[in-house]
């Protein structure tokens, strides 16, 4: 279970199906070709992109005076 | 001759032990991976259904507060195993500890996040989501042995 699982779960609410599978395969090959530690690093920088969303998403929504 | 076949087995077994742990941390690494891609998606997915009016600004709230415990607990977990070069059993208790946080910060999530929805269709797509982040998380458990 790992990427294509994944993606595949999304599937129900994404109309197009190509990029997903595009998506898809362009993961696996990504990962197949990082070392564990890249894959770490990859890892962290969506974690550190997603906060960053987070913040800005709570700032719009709860914004401080 | 036997004896030298014994040694040569028993390097080899443990040589096999050490790269199936090292196997080990790979599946947690990739897990890991998909965990963030799959809450990237969620921050999108809760994007939309809020510019769609689809739930509402006060609910949009709890879902980003929740998920960004989420993505929190997963980034903790993603920077402590990054740091170990293989699985032994203190780094296993160190890594299902903080998987422990992971799995708390998801069910708080579907709890006062998802489930709080109450149109149906608009829960369903949270939930499928959530789903997939929900396989991502418990491969990491299952990587480190703790499922």
């Amino acid at each position: 279970m790992g990427t294509i699982a994944l993606l595949l779960k999304l599937l129900p609410f994404i109309t197009n199906i190509t990029p997903v599978i595009v998506a898809a395969l362009a993961a696996i090959r990504a990962q197949s070709n990082m070392t564990t530690a890249e894959i770490f690093a990859h890892a962290g920088s969506t974690l550190d992109a997603n906060e960053k969303k987070l913040l800005e998403d709570l700032e719009r929504l709860n914004p401080q005076p | 001759m036997k004896h030298k076949v014994g040694i040569h087995l028993v390097i080899l077994l443990v040589v096999f032990i050490i790269a199936c742990k090292d196997d080990q941390l790979r599946k947690a690494a990739k897990a890991s991976d998909d965990a963030a891609i799959a809450i990237g998606a969620m921050i999108d997915v809760k994007r939309e259904l809020g510019k769609q009016e689809l739930i509402t600004p006060a609910q949009e709230l709890v879902l980003t507060e929740r998920l960004l415990d989420v993505n929190r607990a997963v980034y903790q977990f993603n920077s402590r195993a990054r740091t170990y070069d293989r699985l032994d059993s203190t780094t296993q208790t160190e890594l299902l500890r903080l998987f422990g946080d992971i799995t708390g910060s998801m069910r708080t999530l579907n709890e006062q996040g998802v489930l709080q929805i109450q149109n149906p269709d608009t829960k369903q797509k949270l939930s499928a989501v959530l789903s997939a982040l929900d396989t991502a998380v418990q491969t990491i458990g299952a990587a480190l042995g703790g499922n």
